[in-house]
């Protein structure tokens, strides 16, 4: 079972899921961290309430979370091959992967910028500031610890996803663990990959815990 | 329109709830002179917090206008008000300090705001630290410092863009009493030596004793009285001014003497021991049933309640002495306290 070829498809596994995990990462970053500070300045005791698009960003967030991943995946497809050109393999599965963590995203970057104190907001708005330095010099920074441990919940859930995946062809450790495992009844080579998804996760949780305590001032 | 730095017109304030409309002020009509150290007091509740956060336009007035400097705050737009708010400091209960900033970078922020460089805002600030004596603890993150240390750090940062006025939201509330007196000495301080013109909100009467030159006793959403703080202390003429001049007062309310003789101490005989001399020149005792009397910048300010002998020649002959000695004095019957 461990000659040369198996260790290899493992390695590319993880390579996989890796770049899965973390570009999904980052698109759903780049598309929840926005949503999370509207939802947060736009709600009614927000610094620029306005109704209207707290409910739209809600509404889509509600909405878009409430779809089973394995179903948002196949929904997509005719999407994702627009996108990616191919409906298999990683980069096919980062178009659902982003899509589905993007809102998820936003619900964690909501909840931490709302740790904030309404006072230092207050202060910050008594000396002048707008409402992007506000953003920009308050809530971000001041929620920084809660955004990165916001940011390892993300990443371990969104590798648990890409492993998902594998059952449509997603690549990673996900199918091969259902190539192997599931078709094959390869138990051992599952087993290996269950454990490379549990060590993954660890470190991005230690990681993300720790980047969080190292930039955290309130408690030293 | 007066010329007062902060002029206050028919300032009403309403707050919508879902249950009910909830007003928090009602028609205030207030004005702060430039050098002034307003104090306004109040029970929790009357609304003035919410007075102070119209004052620079943290809370928008339903009703009236709130003229700063000359300029009508109500009718600036965004950008003109955060210009005019670094004019008007302010300070907190809770200090909200940024926790994840050092002592020097809170500091720095207005001064971030407001557009200024870096190394010229670090400077500045560490200028502004020394000011406050906290110049060793530029490198601390607030969880490091104290409650007063904290104060003092919101008051140099309060001051970082060299406002006209510096409005502090019950900032020694959360304080123990020494270093309350600390920080109401620097904030004294910052008013005879820079001439900033400071507004404080408190519900503590000895707040207004020790620094104020003037206060307004505000009482369910409204001004109940408005001086000079010794006019206030000596003479209180309402229930509100009263409930804080002498707040042992009301609680009492048993009969306690039939013909009694009210005597005002206003701050001019406070070296002279009238009582003792009266006493001396009738030759008859009198029962002192209530004094409160208060040193206000060195003077004495307050007043005793006694009891009159029951005799009317000798009780005429006291009062005649005591008004001879420029006191006011007032008969009083069935003198409940």
């Amino acid at each position: 079972m461990w000659d040369e070829s198996t260790v290899l498809m493992l390695l590319q596994g993880v390579g996989e899921s890796l770049y899965m995990t973390l570009m999904s990462t980052l698109f759903a970053y780049i598309i929840g961290l926005p949503a999370g500070i509207f939802l947060v300045t736009s709600s009614k005791d927000g610094i620029r309430p306005r109704p209207w698009l707290f409910k739209t960003l809600d509404v889509i967030v509600n909405l878009t979370r409430s779809i089973p991943f394995l179903i948002l995946l196949v929904a997509i497809i005719p999407f994702t091959r627009l996108i990616t050109g191919t409906t298999i393999g990683s980069t096919a599965t980062v178009v659902p992967l982003t899509l589905s963590a993007a809102p998820f995203v936003a619900r964690l970057v909501e909840s931490s910028l709302k740790e904030v104190d309404a006072g230092v907001v207050e202060a910050a708005q008594s000396m002048g500031a707008s409402n992007s330095q506000i953003v920009w010099k308050v809530l971000l920074p001041e929620s920084r610890p809660s955004l990165f441990i916001g940011g390892a919940i993300a990443i371990t859930t969104i590798l648990g996803y890409s492993a998902m995946a594998g059952f449509v062809g997603g690549g990673g450790l996900g199918t091969i663990a259902i190539n192997y495992g599931y078709y094959r009844y390869q138990n051992g080579i599952m087993f290996v990959t269950v454990v490379l998804l549990v060590l993954i996760v660890q470190v991005f949780q230690g990681a993300g815990m720790k980047i969080a305590k190292v930039l955290d001032r309130r408690k030293q | 329109m007066g010329q007062g730095i902060i002029e206050i017109r028919g300032l009403s304030k309403t707050f919508q709830t879902k249950q009910a409309e909830i007003q928090a002020l009602d028609g205030i009509d207030l004005s702060v002179q430039k050098g002034d150290i307003f104090g306004i007091i109040g029970m929790s509740g009357a609304g003035k917090s919410t007075l102070v956060r119209c004052m620079n336009m943290l809370e928008r007035p339903t009703q009236g206008t709130v003229f700063f400097d000359g300029k009508d705050l109500c009718t600036l737009s965004e950008p003109e008000l955060r210009r005019v708010r670094r004019s008007i400091g302010m300070i907190f209960q809770q200090f909200n300090l940024l926790m994840q900033r050092t002592a020097l970078e809170n500091v720095c922020f207005p001064l971030e705001i407001a557009g200024m460089h870096r190394t010229e805002a670090k400077v500045k600030a560490q200028e502004l630290l020394d000011m406050v004596g906290l110049s060793d603890r530029a490198a601390s993150y607030p969880t490091q410092l104290s409650g007063g240390q904290k104060q003092r750090v919101a008051i140099a940062r309060a001051m970082a863009t060299n406002p006209k006025v510096l409005l502090c939201d019950e900032a020694t509330s959360a304080l123990d009493p020494t270093t309350t007196q600390s920080i109401l000495s620097l904030l004294k301080n910052i008013n005879s030596r820079l001439g900033i013109t400071i507004v404080i909100i408190t519900h503590e009467m000895n707040v207004i004793e020790k620094i104020c030159n003037r206060v307004a006793i505000i009482d369910s959403s409204r001004i109940a009285e408005c001086g000079l703080v010794e006019d206030v202390f000596t003479n209180p003429k309402t229930a509100a001014a009263r409930k804080f001049v002498y707040p042992n007062a009301e609680s009492r309310s048993v009969k306690i003497g039939r013909h009694c003789l009210r005597i005002v101490f206003n701050g001019n005989s406070s070296d002279e021991p009238v009582l003792a001399n009266m006493i001396l020149a009738c030759r008859a005792p009198v029962n002192i049933l209530h004094a409160d009397t208060k040193d206000l910048n060195g003077r004495a300010f307050g007043q005793m309640v006694v009891q009159l002998p029951e005799e009317q020649e000798l009780a005429r002959k006291m009062v005649n002495y005591i008004r001879a000695r420029g006191l006011t004095a007032e008969e009083v019957d069935n003198y409940v306290g």
